[in-house]
Protein backbone atom coordinates (compact mmCIF):
# COMPACT_ATOMS: atom_id res chain seq x y z
CA UNK A 1 0.00 0.00 0.00
CA UNK A 2 1.45 3.35 -1.01
CA UNK A 3 2.10 6.12 1.50
CA UNK A 4 -0.72 8.29 0.17
CA UNK A 5 -3.16 5.39 0.55
CA UNK A 6 -1.99 4.68 4.07
CA UNK A 7 -2.68 8.30 4.90
CA UNK A 8 -6.34 7.69 4.09
CA UNK A 9 -6.53 5.40 7.11
CA UNK A 10 -5.82 8.41 9.34
CA UNK A 11 -7.87 10.81 7.25
CA UNK A 12 -10.41 11.51 9.96
CA UNK A 13 -7.73 11.93 12.62
CA UNK A 14 -5.38 14.15 10.65
CA UNK A 15 -6.27 17.32 12.58
CA UNK A 16 -6.02 15.48 15.92
CA UNK A 17 -2.57 14.22 14.92
CA UNK A 18 -1.46 17.58 13.52
CA UNK A 19 -2.29 19.45 16.76
CA UNK A 20 0.21 17.68 19.05
CA UNK A 21 2.81 17.69 16.26
CA UNK A 22 2.49 21.47 16.00
CA UNK A 23 2.81 21.84 19.78
CA UNK A 24 5.92 19.62 19.83
CA UNK A 25 7.34 21.63 16.92
CA UNK A 26 6.85 24.87 18.83
CA UNK A 27 8.56 23.37 21.87
CA UNK A 28 11.49 22.26 19.72
CA UNK A 29 11.80 25.74 18.18
CA UNK A 30 11.61 27.25 21.68
CA UNK A 31 14.35 24.94 22.96
CA UNK A 32 16.50 25.74 19.90
CA UNK A 33 16.00 29.46 20.47
CA UNK A 34 17.00 29.06 24.12
CA UNK A 35 20.17 27.19 23.12
CA UNK A 36 21.07 29.84 20.54
CA UNK A 37 20.54 32.57 23.10
CA UNK A 38 22.93 30.95 25.56
CA UNK A 39 25.70 29.51 23.43
CA UNK A 40 28.12 29.02 26.33
CA UNK A 41 27.84 26.14 28.77
CA UNK A 42 26.84 26.86 32.32
CA UNK A 43 29.94 26.85 34.54
CA UNK A 44 30.55 24.35 37.30
CA UNK A 45 29.41 26.36 40.30
CA UNK A 46 30.07 23.59 42.81
CA UNK A 47 33.67 23.35 41.77
CA UNK A 48 34.07 27.12 41.94
CA UNK A 49 32.48 27.26 45.40
CA UNK A 50 34.78 24.56 46.75
CA UNK A 51 37.77 26.37 45.29
CA UNK A 52 36.77 29.79 46.68
CA UNK A 53 36.00 28.46 50.14
CA UNK A 54 39.24 26.46 50.26
CA UNK A 55 41.16 29.60 49.31
CA UNK A 56 39.35 31.59 52.00
CA UNK A 57 40.06 28.94 54.62
CA UNK A 58 43.74 29.01 53.68
CA UNK A 59 43.89 32.80 53.89
CA UNK A 60 42.02 33.04 57.19
CA UNK A 61 44.25 30.35 58.67
CA UNK A 62 47.22 32.47 57.65
CA UNK A 63 45.60 35.33 59.57
CA UNK A 64 45.16 33.20 62.67
CA UNK A 65 41.54 32.09 62.34
CA UNK A 66 40.10 28.63 62.75
CA UNK A 67 37.44 27.54 60.33
CA UNK A 68 34.34 25.37 60.37
CA UNK A 69 31.70 24.69 57.69
CA UNK A 70 28.22 24.31 59.19
CA UNK A 71 26.95 23.60 55.67
CA UNK A 72 28.47 23.72 52.17
CA UNK A 73 27.47 27.37 51.71
CA UNK A 74 28.61 28.75 55.06
CA UNK A 75 32.03 29.30 56.57
CA UNK A 76 32.44 30.04 60.26
CA UNK A 77 35.73 31.65 61.29
CA UNK A 78 36.80 32.07 64.91
CA UNK A 79 39.79 33.47 66.72
CA UNK A 80 40.46 33.87 70.43
CA UNK A 81 43.15 36.49 69.92
CA UNK A 82 41.59 39.56 71.43
CA UNK A 83 44.48 41.74 72.43
CA UNK A 84 43.98 44.69 70.09
CA UNK A 85 40.47 45.21 68.69
CA UNK A 86 41.66 47.66 66.06
CA UNK A 87 44.27 45.26 64.79
CA UNK A 88 41.67 42.49 64.84
CA UNK A 89 39.31 44.68 62.81
CA UNK A 90 41.95 45.22 60.15
CA UNK A 91 42.58 41.50 60.01
CA UNK A 92 38.86 40.81 59.67
CA UNK A 93 38.59 43.42 56.93
CA UNK A 94 41.44 41.80 55.02
CA UNK A 95 39.71 38.41 55.25
CA UNK A 96 36.40 39.81 54.03
CA UNK A 97 38.18 41.46 51.13
CA UNK A 98 40.39 38.46 50.45
CA UNK A 99 37.50 36.01 50.16
CA UNK A 100 35.69 36.65 46.87
CA UNK A 101 32.04 35.58 46.55
CA UNK A 102 31.73 35.29 50.34
CA UNK A 103 29.44 37.69 52.09
CA UNK A 104 29.63 38.66 55.76
CA UNK A 105 26.50 37.28 57.39
CA UNK A 106 27.27 37.88 61.05
CA UNK A 107 30.09 39.12 63.20
CA UNK A 108 30.72 39.19 66.92
CA UNK A 109 33.73 40.54 68.74
CA UNK A 110 33.44 40.37 72.49
CA UNK A 111 33.04 38.32 75.60
CA UNK A 112 32.08 34.67 75.69
CA UNK A 113 28.57 35.35 77.03
CA UNK A 114 27.82 37.42 73.93
CA UNK A 115 29.69 35.66 71.14
CA UNK A 116 29.99 32.09 72.38
CA UNK A 117 33.73 32.57 72.31
CA UNK A 118 36.04 35.03 73.98
CA UNK A 119 37.34 36.71 70.83
CA UNK A 120 36.03 36.98 67.28
CA UNK A 121 33.47 34.87 65.54
CA UNK A 122 32.12 35.57 62.08
CA UNK A 123 30.07 33.73 59.52
CA UNK A 124 30.56 34.14 55.77
CA UNK A 125 28.01 32.88 53.28
CA UNK A 126 28.82 31.84 49.74
CA UNK A 127 27.02 33.69 46.92
CA UNK A 128 26.99 32.37 43.37
CA UNK A 129 29.17 34.53 41.13
CA UNK A 130 27.81 36.08 37.95
CA UNK A 131 28.57 34.19 34.74
CA UNK A 132 28.57 35.51 31.17
CA UNK B 1 -40.72 -7.76 -8.70
CA UNK B 2 -42.33 -5.54 -6.13
CA UNK B 3 -41.45 -1.97 -5.39
CA UNK B 4 -41.78 -1.80 -1.62
CA UNK B 5 -39.53 1.18 -1.17
CA UNK B 6 -42.20 3.55 0.04
CA UNK B 7 -43.26 1.19 2.77
CA UNK B 8 -39.70 0.48 3.94
CA UNK B 9 -38.49 4.03 4.01
CA UNK B 10 -41.53 5.15 5.88
CA UNK B 11 -40.38 3.00 8.78
CA UNK B 12 -37.01 4.70 8.58
CA UNK B 13 -38.60 8.06 9.02
CA UNK B 14 -39.57 6.85 12.48
CA UNK B 15 -36.04 7.49 13.64
CA UNK B 16 -34.05 4.29 13.05
CA UNK B 17 -31.33 6.24 11.34
CA UNK B 18 -29.82 7.79 14.43
CA UNK B 19 -27.55 10.23 12.62
CA UNK B 20 -29.98 11.24 9.95
CA UNK B 21 -29.13 14.60 8.53
CA UNK B 22 -31.25 16.41 6.09
CA UNK B 23 -29.12 16.98 3.01
CA UNK B 24 -28.86 20.46 1.61
CA UNK B 25 -31.51 21.03 -0.94
CA UNK B 26 -30.16 24.34 -2.10
CA UNK B 27 -26.76 25.91 -2.04
CA UNK B 28 -26.60 29.63 -2.65
CA UNK B 29 -23.99 30.94 -5.02
CA UNK B 30 -22.84 34.53 -5.32
CA UNK B 31 -25.20 35.49 -8.10
CA UNK B 32 -27.65 32.62 -8.25
CA UNK B 33 -29.02 29.68 -6.34
CA UNK B 34 -28.71 26.19 -7.65
CA UNK B 35 -30.74 23.28 -6.46
CA UNK B 36 -28.80 20.21 -5.39
CA UNK B 37 -30.77 17.32 -6.75
CA UNK B 38 -30.75 13.77 -5.54
CA UNK B 39 -29.63 11.38 -8.18
CA UNK B 40 -28.39 7.81 -8.43
CA UNK B 41 -24.67 7.19 -8.19
CA UNK B 42 -22.48 5.86 -10.94
CA UNK B 43 -21.33 2.95 -8.79
CA UNK B 44 -22.38 1.61 -5.41
CA UNK B 45 -21.03 -1.14 -3.19
CA UNK B 46 -22.51 -2.51 0.03
CA UNK B 47 -20.48 -4.87 2.17
CA UNK B 48 -20.99 -6.41 5.58
CA UNK B 49 -18.56 -7.47 8.31
CA UNK B 50 -19.72 -9.51 11.25
CA UNK B 51 -18.66 -8.48 14.76
CA UNK B 52 -18.35 -5.22 16.65
CA UNK B 53 -14.69 -5.44 17.58
CA UNK B 54 -12.49 -2.45 16.84
CA UNK B 55 -10.17 -4.62 14.77
CA UNK B 56 -13.08 -5.52 12.48
CA UNK B 57 -13.91 -1.86 11.95
CA UNK B 58 -10.29 -1.06 11.16
CA UNK B 59 -10.09 -4.04 8.83
CA UNK B 60 -13.32 -2.95 7.12
CA UNK B 61 -11.90 0.51 6.48
CA UNK B 62 -8.66 -0.88 5.11
CA UNK B 63 -10.50 -3.36 2.89
CA UNK B 64 -12.77 -0.62 1.61
CA UNK B 65 -9.76 1.42 0.49
CA UNK B 66 -8.11 -1.61 -1.08
CA UNK B 67 -11.31 -2.63 -2.87
CA UNK B 68 -11.88 0.84 -4.29
CA UNK B 69 -8.32 0.96 -5.58
CA UNK B 70 -8.49 -2.57 -7.00
CA UNK B 71 -11.78 -1.91 -8.79
CA UNK B 72 -10.32 1.19 -10.37
CA UNK B 73 -12.75 3.72 -8.90
CA UNK B 74 -10.06 6.34 -8.68
CA UNK B 75 -10.27 8.85 -5.86
CA UNK B 76 -12.61 11.37 -7.34
CA UNK B 77 -16.19 11.52 -6.11
CA UNK B 78 -15.94 8.44 -3.85
CA UNK B 79 -18.09 8.64 -0.74
CA UNK B 80 -18.12 6.22 2.14
CA UNK B 81 -20.15 5.31 5.15
CA UNK B 82 -19.86 2.58 7.77
CA UNK B 83 -22.87 1.85 9.93
CA UNK B 84 -22.93 -0.30 13.02
CA UNK B 85 -25.69 -2.88 12.86
CA UNK B 86 -27.25 -4.12 16.07
CA UNK B 87 -30.29 -6.25 16.80
CA UNK B 88 -31.16 -6.73 13.15
CA UNK B 89 -33.64 -9.62 12.66
CA UNK B 90 -31.61 -11.16 9.84
CA UNK B 91 -28.06 -9.87 10.04
CA UNK B 92 -25.81 -10.58 13.01
CA UNK B 93 -24.28 -7.63 14.86
CA UNK B 94 -21.62 -6.08 12.67
CA UNK B 95 -20.86 -3.25 10.28
CA UNK B 96 -22.37 -2.38 6.91
CA UNK B 97 -19.93 -0.60 4.64
CA UNK B 98 -21.21 1.49 1.77
CA UNK B 99 -19.15 2.99 -1.04
CA UNK B 100 -20.54 5.19 -3.78
CA UNK B 101 -18.99 7.06 -6.68
CA UNK B 102 -20.43 10.22 -8.22
CA UNK B 103 -23.53 9.99 -6.06
CA UNK B 104 -25.35 12.80 -4.33
CA UNK B 105 -23.59 12.11 -1.01
CA UNK B 106 -26.48 10.30 0.68
CA UNK B 107 -26.60 6.70 1.84
CA UNK B 108 -28.70 3.66 0.93
CA UNK B 109 -27.83 1.72 4.09
CA UNK B 110 -31.02 2.48 6.02
CA UNK B 111 -33.24 1.50 3.10
CA UNK B 112 -31.29 -1.70 2.50
CA UNK B 113 -31.30 -2.74 6.18
CA UNK B 114 -34.96 -1.99 6.44
CA UNK B 115 -35.68 -4.09 3.36
CA UNK B 116 -33.65 -7.03 4.66
CA UNK B 117 -35.59 -7.07 7.92
CA UNK B 118 -38.03 -9.23 6.02
CA UNK B 119 -36.32 -12.64 5.72
CA UNK B 120 -38.20 -13.29 2.51
CA UNK B 121 -36.42 -10.44 0.76
CA UNK B 122 -33.03 -11.62 -0.44
CA UNK B 123 -32.19 -8.94 -2.93
CA UNK B 124 -32.38 -5.15 -3.22
CA UNK B 125 -31.83 -3.21 -6.44
CA UNK B 126 -30.22 0.19 -6.69
CA UNK B 127 -30.55 2.14 -9.94
CA UNK B 128 -27.29 3.58 -11.24
CA UNK B 129 -26.55 6.20 -13.84
CA UNK B 130 -26.72 5.38 -17.54
CA UNK B 131 -29.45 2.78 -17.01
CA UNK B 132 -27.21 0.37 -15.10
CA UNK B 133 -28.19 -1.42 -11.92
CA UNK B 134 -26.54 -2.73 -8.81
CA UNK B 135 -28.09 -5.40 -6.64
CA UNK B 136 -27.26 -6.38 -3.10
CA UNK B 137 -27.89 -9.99 -2.27
CA UNK B 138 -28.36 -11.29 1.23
CA UNK B 139 -27.39 -14.91 1.67
CA UNK B 140 -26.94 -16.63 5.01
CA UNK B 141 -26.63 -13.34 6.83
CA UNK B 142 -23.99 -11.85 4.50
CA UNK B 143 -24.29 -9.15 1.85
CA UNK B 144 -22.80 -9.28 -1.62
CA UNK B 145 -22.94 -6.61 -4.30
CA UNK B 146 -23.29 -7.24 -8.03
CA UNK B 147 -23.51 -4.87 -10.96
CA UNK B 148 -25.86 -5.51 -13.81
CA UNK B 149 -26.42 -4.02 -17.24
CA UNK B 150 -29.98 -5.34 -17.20
CA UNK B 151 -33.02 -4.05 -15.33
CA UNK B 152 -34.46 -5.97 -12.35
CA UNK B 153 -36.40 -9.05 -13.37
CA UNK B 154 -37.01 -10.89 -10.09
CA UNK B 155 -38.86 -10.00 -6.89
CA UNK B 156 -36.21 -7.85 -5.21
CA UNK B 157 -36.84 -4.41 -3.67
CA UNK B 158 -35.89 -1.30 -5.60
CA UNK B 159 -34.31 1.37 -3.44
CA UNK B 160 -35.02 4.97 -4.29
CA UNK B 161 -32.48 7.76 -4.50
CA UNK B 162 -35.16 10.21 -3.39
CA UNK B 163 -35.62 8.43 -0.05
CA UNK B 164 -32.04 8.70 1.10
CA UNK B 165 -31.44 10.91 4.11
CA UNK B 166 -28.13 10.18 5.83
CA UNK B 167 -25.05 11.94 4.52
CA UNK B 168 -21.87 10.07 3.60
CA UNK B 169 -18.31 11.26 3.88
CA UNK B 170 -15.68 11.49 1.18
CA UNK B 171 -13.53 8.35 1.29
CA UNK B 172 -10.38 10.05 0.11
CA UNK B 173 -9.54 13.22 1.91
CA UNK B 174 -7.04 15.27 -0.01
CA UNK B 175 -6.79 18.25 2.35
CA UNK B 176 -3.70 17.21 4.23
CA UNK B 177 -2.04 20.63 4.20
CA UNK B 178 -2.10 21.12 7.98
CA UNK B 179 -0.91 17.57 8.55
CA UNK B 180 2.00 17.99 6.13
CA UNK B 181 2.86 21.41 7.57
CA UNK B 182 2.91 20.00 11.09
CA UNK B 183 5.26 17.19 10.02
CA UNK B 184 7.51 19.64 8.20
CA UNK B 185 7.57 21.95 11.22
CA UNK B 186 8.39 19.00 13.45
CA UNK B 187 11.37 18.14 11.28
CA UNK B 188 12.40 21.79 11.06
CA UNK B 189 12.13 22.15 14.86
CA UNK B 190 14.17 18.99 15.40
CA UNK B 191 16.80 20.20 12.93
CA UNK B 192 16.93 23.63 14.59
CA UNK B 193 17.44 22.12 18.01
CA UNK B 194 20.03 19.68 16.66
CA UNK B 195 21.89 22.50 14.95
CA UNK B 196 21.74 24.67 18.08
CA UNK B 197 23.12 21.87 20.24
CA UNK B 198 25.78 21.01 17.67
CA UNK B 199 26.87 24.64 17.64
CA UNK B 200 26.81 24.97 21.43
CA UNK B 201 28.44 21.70 22.41
CA UNK B 202 30.71 20.91 19.45
CA UNK B 203 31.54 23.98 17.37
CA UNK B 204 31.62 26.74 20.00
CA UNK B 205 31.99 24.56 23.10
CA UNK B 206 32.91 27.21 25.66
CA UNK B 207 31.98 27.63 29.29
CA UNK B 208 30.63 30.86 30.68
CA UNK B 209 33.16 33.07 32.38
CA UNK B 210 32.54 33.65 36.07
CA UNK B 211 33.20 37.06 37.57
CA UNK B 212 34.14 37.19 41.24
CA UNK B 213 32.11 39.50 43.40
CA UNK B 214 33.10 41.28 46.57
CA UNK B 215 30.31 41.98 49.01
CA UNK B 216 32.24 44.39 51.22
CA UNK B 217 30.09 47.43 50.50
CA UNK B 218 29.61 50.69 52.42
CA UNK B 219 26.85 49.29 54.62
CA UNK B 220 29.23 46.60 55.83
CA UNK B 221 32.38 48.62 56.41
CA UNK B 222 33.77 47.72 59.82
CA UNK B 223 33.33 50.64 62.24
CA UNK B 224 37.01 50.93 63.09
CA UNK B 225 36.97 54.66 63.79
CA UNK B 226 33.88 54.36 65.96
CA UNK B 227 35.51 51.61 67.93
CA UNK B 228 38.61 53.72 68.33
CA UNK B 229 36.52 56.35 70.10
CA UNK B 230 35.14 53.80 72.55
CA UNK B 231 36.52 53.60 76.05
CA UNK B 232 35.37 51.81 79.17
CA UNK B 233 34.55 53.72 82.31
CA UNK B 234 33.59 52.63 85.82
CA UNK B 235 29.90 52.83 84.92
CA UNK B 236 29.84 51.85 81.25
CA UNK B 237 31.61 49.02 79.46
CA UNK B 238 31.55 47.56 75.94
CA UNK B 239 30.62 43.89 75.94
CA UNK B 240 30.66 43.16 72.21
CA UNK B 241 30.75 44.61 68.72
CA UNK B 242 28.31 42.83 66.49
CA UNK B 243 27.01 42.71 62.98
CA UNK B 244 23.99 40.94 61.56
CA UNK B 245 22.33 41.38 58.18
CA UNK B 246 19.10 42.53 59.78
CA UNK B 247 20.46 45.00 62.33
CA UNK B 248 23.76 46.09 60.81
CA UNK B 249 26.66 47.10 63.09
CA UNK B 250 25.86 47.67 66.73
CA UNK B 251 27.42 47.63 70.19
CA UNK B 252 26.21 45.66 73.16
CA UNK B 253 27.09 47.57 76.33
CA UNK B 254 26.57 47.22 80.07
CA UNK B 255 25.93 50.29 82.19
CA UNK B 256 25.61 50.82 85.91
CA UNK B 257 22.42 52.63 86.88
CA UNK B 258 21.92 55.00 89.77
CA UNK B 259 20.06 52.33 91.76
CA UNK B 260 23.08 50.05 91.52
CA UNK B 261 21.70 47.59 88.98
CA UNK B 262 23.63 46.73 85.83
CA UNK B 263 21.69 47.26 82.62
CA UNK B 264 22.36 45.78 79.17
CA UNK B 265 22.06 48.21 76.26
CA UNK B 266 21.97 48.09 72.50
CA UNK B 267 23.54 50.89 70.48
CA UNK B 268 23.23 50.96 66.72
CA UNK B 269 26.06 52.35 64.61
CA UNK B 270 24.86 54.36 61.66
CA UNK B 271 26.15 54.22 58.10
CA UNK B 272 28.55 57.11 58.73
CA UNK B 273 29.87 55.63 61.94
CA UNK B 274 27.81 57.83 64.27
CA UNK B 275 26.43 56.13 67.35
CA UNK B 276 22.71 56.20 68.02
CA UNK B 277 21.07 56.40 71.42
CA UNK B 278 21.37 53.52 73.88
CA UNK B 279 18.36 51.26 74.07
CA UNK B 280 18.00 49.16 77.18
CA UNK B 281 17.55 45.49 76.51
CA UNK B 282 17.52 44.07 80.03
CA UNK B 283 19.37 43.96 83.33
CA UNK B 284 22.39 42.00 84.42
CA UNK B 285 22.15 40.74 88.00
CA UNK B 286 25.42 39.42 89.39
CA UNK B 287 26.34 36.70 86.90
CA UNK B 288 22.87 36.20 85.42
CA UNK B 289 22.12 38.12 82.29
CA UNK B 290 18.56 38.93 81.37
CA UNK B 291 18.22 40.03 77.77
CA UNK B 292 15.35 40.77 75.46
CA UNK B 293 15.90 40.36 71.76
CA UNK B 294 19.62 41.02 71.80
CA UNK B 295 20.56 38.28 69.33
Amino acid sequence: MRFIDRLQLIANDRIIIAGPLLVISLMLFGAAWYEYQQPRHEPNYDQKRSKDIAQCIGFSKHKGFSSKRPNPHLLELTSDKFDDPKFTFSTVESIVLGCPNLDLKSFCLGVKEECGIQGVKMVLGYEKPDAF
Amino acid sequence: MTDTTDKKTSTLAGGRAGTAVKPKEKSKGLFFSKKKQKHPPERVLLDYKQGHEKAILESARAEQHALVMNLGFGKEGVDSRIKKVSKHPVLEDGYVIETQQYGDGTSYIEQALSAFEDPAIRKVWIPLKKGRWSYIQQSNGYLETYWSEFPPTDDGVILSAEKKTVMMKPLFIESYALFYISIMLLFAGGLSLGAAMLFKYVVYNEHQTMVNKTYYTASKYLPIETLRGESSTETERLRSVRYSQGKGWHFIKEKLSDDGSMGQFYQKIGANGEKEALIQMGTIQTNNITTEGSK
